[in-house]
């Protein structure tokens, strides 16, 4: 009997550990309020992630008023409770199925909001055109805040009214386990030195890709280029689900059509889950060039069987094949986050 | 010692490789693989894969995340059906900046005349995409580009080729405004203030025509 209940106790502890509860004690993280001078600030509210489920919120705000019309933000704080996949700050643009008006409103802190959960939220089409502000991917219970002071002289330009949209993914399935509830946060610091170069942002993404059980170990790789002049790369980190094993990203000379050199790698992360944010690069893209990305990907059995992938494959295969999705648990990614200075548009490559 | 989900599925994903090295037999050769690889362009045009001459036209497309591309790829002699792949580049015809470019794995099927065409118009061939805030002339619509393309298959060898394409948006109001702009001029498509435009949800999952022959055994 003993055993009988020692087993039952490490199923559990085995099924407690494996999908988050979403009830054991946490220390939260904890992020200073901004007053309106020092910046703006928002935190979203707690939320479950239950078992076996995978989610994604969208949450809407505007840049309040400011004094000269413009918040210039040089240092940003992303802060995510565990389980977190990404959470992405974008600037709304073109409305499609995906609109600030159709949220409930929610209390986000420094500011008001909307929020949207699921639905038109998971359509990756209804954000196409709207540039990326900032984003994180780091959510361990020992580092849930990322922090990044822009470059000297560097900052991120919002304007006031400004429409931003902030999207959450939590995923508490086989793949990201989320032991606690979901929660992020932002502070976008106010520049108060004068800086007045303004930090861009690039956004690639490779669609259209399969790894499948009879090809597994397939690579993606996509180049592009920057609008003219010369551009200086801050930071950057890519973005898979947990088929990818490599993902880089090189300088490109813009000319050549091949893969660029290896010494012209300026980064490179195996961790899918919590991929590296590099900050402080430095690289300076070659005038007329840009950059040129590569996905690696190892094929694993699908913890739930292939019926899901299938469903989703627009070939419908009966070859087991991730193919493009949000869905960490049955689709995959080949994303490109980038920041670059100076400005002179919002790139998207796709 | 305890084992999470996550730990399981990621020691099945470490032992499919092996697995699959055990059971996979080698790509079949398609044609005579002792002789040097022959190419000619493929791409898409009217949703379907069709060989290129120079000045072929090609559909631009949406793809499932929004944006717009075209699908340029090659038909291939004297090749491995899997494991190789293919890279596509876009650069003006008289040369200069390459606007963009892609590799990706492709698989090849078998054509009645001898030919191996790529087994989906939409992930065997390279998906380029085009309309961006890029170098180059602002109007891409009618406008003749050059695509370089490229091959290695699973041996490693490796050949290419090129083809004078012109990417059109076939009456696609969304491609037409927003491919004649550099992005940075007015640009206010109607299906904007209808909510929801239903040809960026579509999935490209239209089969590939294979009329001029047959799928490989």
């Amino acid at each position: 009997m003993w055993m009988m209940r020692l087993t039952a106790a490490a199923a559990l502890v085995l099924a407690l550990a494996t999908c988050g509860d979403n009830q054991s004690p946490y220390e939260p993280w904890i992020l200073d309020p901004l007053t309106p001078a020092q910046g703006l600030w928002i935190r979203t509210p707690e939320f479950d992630v239950a078992p076996g489920a995978e989610i994604q919120y969208c949450y809407f705000f505007q840049v309040p008023a400011q004094a000269d019309g413009t918040l210039w933000v040089d240092r940003i704080e992303l802060a995510l409770n565990p389980g977190s996949h990404h959470m992405n700050l974008f600037r709304v643009k073109t409305l499609r199925g995906l609109k600030p008006t159709d949220g409930s409103p929610v209390d986000l802190g420094g500011v008001q909001g909307t929020e949207i959960r699921e639905g038109e939220c998971w359509k990756s089409p209804n954000w196409s055109d709207w540039p990326l502000v900032a984003n994180n991917q780091q959510s361990s219970i020992d580092n849930p805040i990322f922090e990044w002071a822009l470059p000297t002289g560097v900052a991120q330009k919002l304007d006031a009214g400004e429409m931003l949209m902030l999207q959450i993914h939590y995923v508490n399935a086989a793949t990201q386990d989320t032991p606690f509830k979901g929660r992020g946060g932002v502070n976008l610091h106010r520049s108060t030195d004068g800086d007045t170069m303004e930090l861009g942002t690039l956004f690639a993404t490779q669609q259209n890709i399969r790894i499948c059980r009879s090809n597994p170990a397939p690579t993606y790789g996509g180049g592009c280029a920057m609008p003219q002049g010369t551009h200086t790369v801050a930071a950057a980190n890519g973005h898979f689900h947990s088929r990818g094993r490599r993902f880089s990203i090189y300088a490109w000379d813009g000319v050549s059509t091949s893969r660029p050199p290896d010494s012209a790698r300026f980064y490179q992360s195996e961790a899918w889950a919590e991929p590296d944010m590099a900050t402080g690069l430095n690289v300076q893209l070659p005038q007329g060039g840009g950059i040129y990305w590569t996905c690696e990907y190892q094929w694993s059995e699908p913890a739930d069987g292939c019926e899901a992938l299938q469903a989703a494959d627009p070939q419908h295969s009966t070859d087991c094949c991730y193919t493009f999705g949000p869905k960490v648990e049955t689709s995959e990614h080949c994303n490109v986050f980038l920041y670059y200075w100076p400005k002179t548009a919002d790139v998207t490559c796709f | 010692m305890l084992l999470t989900r996550g730990t399981v599925v990621a020691a099945l994903g470490l032992a499919a490789p092996a697995l699959a090295a055990c059971s996979d037999p080698p790509a079949a050769c398609l044609g005579d693989c002792t002789l040097p690889i022959e190419l000619a362009p493929t791409g898409l045009r009217d949703g379907v894969l069709v060989d290129l001459v120079d000045g072929g036209e090609v559909d631009i497309r949406p793809p499932d995340q929004g944006g717009f591309v075209i699908y340029v790829g090659v038909r291939a002699k004297n090749v491995h059906a899997r494991g190789g792949s293919v890279s596509g580049a876009l650069r003006g015809v008289s040369g200069g900046p390459t606007l963009t470019i892609e590799e990706r794995p492709a698989a090849f099927v078998l054509r009645a005349d001898g030919w191996a065409i790529p087994e989906s118009a939409f992930q065997d061939q390279p998906n380029l995409p085009v309309c961006g805030p890029v170098p180059g002339p602002a109007d891409f619509d009618q406008t003749a580009w050059q695509a370089v393309l490229s091959f290695r298959d699973s041996d490693g060898r490796t050949a290419s080729t090129m083809v004078t394409v012109q990417p059109r948006c076939g009456g696609w109001a969304d491609c037409e405004c927003s491919c004649q702009f550099d992005r940075t001029g007015p640009c206010t498509p109607s299906w904007i203030d209808a909510g929801v435009d239903a040809r960026l949800d579509a999935r490209l999952d239209a089969p590939v025509a294979l009329d001029a022959g047959a799928d490989a055994p």
